[in-house]
């Protein structure tokens, strides 16, 4: 199973969502976005499981965190936009 | 000393506050510059702050935008939304921190001119120049001098009513008054962090309804690819490392106006004030500026003393006031002390009715001097 990454444009909106998700009761962490998948330079993403992925979109869309987009990583390392 | 010149900074502050400045400092590094735990417990003590301070002021965490001071603060709302040569409307008690980016601009600016103590006269002096064309009106939620309470819940009705933005600043409000972001429907609100949120100073706030435009330009953490500042809040009015340190303090100034109530605050001050008028309504040669909607701001003028020495005379029996003109010469002008200043004492949550009696034990050596 993969993890899933939603980037953010901001350490501020990735925290906002990062406390949502929290709320909702989905284990998640918070890093920086990998340069690799960085659409405009330097950002911050959440990452969750994949059990975990739908309930993690749902409450993010419910409570209006606007994430750039979804990423999933590869075990070769490599990232797919979802 | 007793300290009764909280209208400029608070000087003492809940213990939490020296306490979370210091953590800070030693723990947390930049904001949104990495992701290692410094750079995390940083981000994480910006944004509880932002958090809170959503919470007392109604407002989005993305709404809040920290600045160095009120001032910074109210540079970037005026800067953000008056054009060059913009008609704007204020009241007659702006400070400084409002009138000189407003010249500095050369901004039309117009005066809703109105007595002191009058909320009815300052609503219809509003009604009377809110006219068509107003680029935007900026005024004080409550006079840094006089402490007299602006009716700002009219004029924000006023403004939405007649579609034109409107920037409070909320210096002296602040922790004290109800102050909404969603409610008043203003453009801007503007406030320190180091008066009534009891922060350290080089803290401020910015609420700010639709975003804004920056007044620095700079790394934010965001965007780094390119040129432009982030179309983003908070980002695009952060330009450069944030005051973490200062941040976190504010947020535990602001956890225990919280905690205390702003209500609680107000009704405290207004106890210490009326101690105070009753004081220094004993002296016949004394002028004092009172009314009924007055915050914990008490100014006065003596008949045969300047002003500044009579600041002086108080600091020198222990008593911290503020004299002169307060970077408000138009609130001086509007009240006829222009040319006097007036000695302004002004309480916080931490001045006791104790210190108002040691006042006027003090007030009946200096006056009796003269």
């Amino acid at each position: 199973m993969y993890d899933y990454f939603f980037t953010f444009r901001t350490v501020t909106s990735a925290q906002s969502a990062a406390k949502t998700l929290t709320r909702a009761g989905i284990r998640n962490a918070m890093a920086r976005t990998a340069r690799q998948v960085q659409q405009m330079g330097c950002g911050y993403s959440i990452r969750v499981s994949a059990n975990n992925y739908n309930a993690a979109k749902d409450a993010l869309r419910h409570a209006g965190d606007r994430f750039s987009k979804i990423y999933m990583k590869l075990p070769d390392g490599s990232w797919r936009e979802v | 000393m007793i300290y009764f010149d909280s209208a400029a900074t608070t000087l003492q502050k809940p213990q939490s506050v020296f306490a979370v400045v210091q953590h800070a400092m030693r723990t947390c590094s930049s904001v949104g510059r990495g992701g290692h735990p410094a750079a995390m417990a940083a981000a994480d003590a910006v944004y509880s702050c932002r958090e809170r301070a959503g919470q007392l002021f109604d407002a989005d965490v993305e709404q809040v935008a920290f600045t160095l001071n009120a001032t910074h603060a109210l540079n970037i709302a005026i800067k953000s939304i008056v054009p060059p040569g913009g008609r704007v409307v204020t009241s007659g008690f702006e400070h400084n921190a409002v009138t000189r980016p407003l010249h500095a601009i050369g901004a039309q600016v117009v005066k809703a001119t109105s007595p002191l103590f009058s909320q009815e006269k300052t609503l219809a002096a509003f009604e009377r120049q809110l006219t068509p064309g107003t680029a935007a009106a900026v005024c004080t939620h409550v006079s840094n001098v006089f402490g007299y309470i602006l009716p700002i819940e009219g004029i924000a009705r006023l403004c939405k009513k007649r579609g034109i933005p409107l920037i409070i600043d909320a210096s002296q409000s602040a922790g004290t008054l109800p102050v909404s972001l969603r409610e008043s429907g203003a453009a801007f609100i503007a406030m320190p962090g180091h008066k009534g949120l009891y922060g350290p100073q080089g803290t401020g706030i910015l609420l700010c309804a639709n975003g804004g435009e920056p007044l620095l330009e700079g790394g934010t953490g965001s965007n780094s690819a390119f040129l432009e500042m982030p179309d983003f809040m908070p980002d695009r009015l952060e330009a450069g490392t944030h005051n973490v340190s200062g941040i976190a303090g504010l947020r535990a100034g602001i956890d225990y106006v919280l905690f205390r109530t702003p209500q609680r605050i107000f009704a405290h001050e207004q106890h210490l004030l009326q101690q105070a008028r009753q004081v220094l309504s004993g002296y016949r040669n004394l002028q004092l500026y009172a009314g009924d909607s007055q915050s914990g701001v008490l100014s006065f003028r003596a008949q045969d003393m300047d002003c500044e020495t009579l600041g002086q005379e108080f600091a020198r029996f222990g008593i911290a006031t503020r004299a002169g003109l307060h970077c408000a010469p138009q609130a001086h002008e509007s009240a006829g002390t222009f040319e006097s200043g007036t000695v302004r004492i002004s309480f916080s949550a931490f001045n006791t009715a104790n210190e108002v009696r040691q006042f006027a034990g003090v007030c009946r050596r200096v006056f009796r001097r003269q």
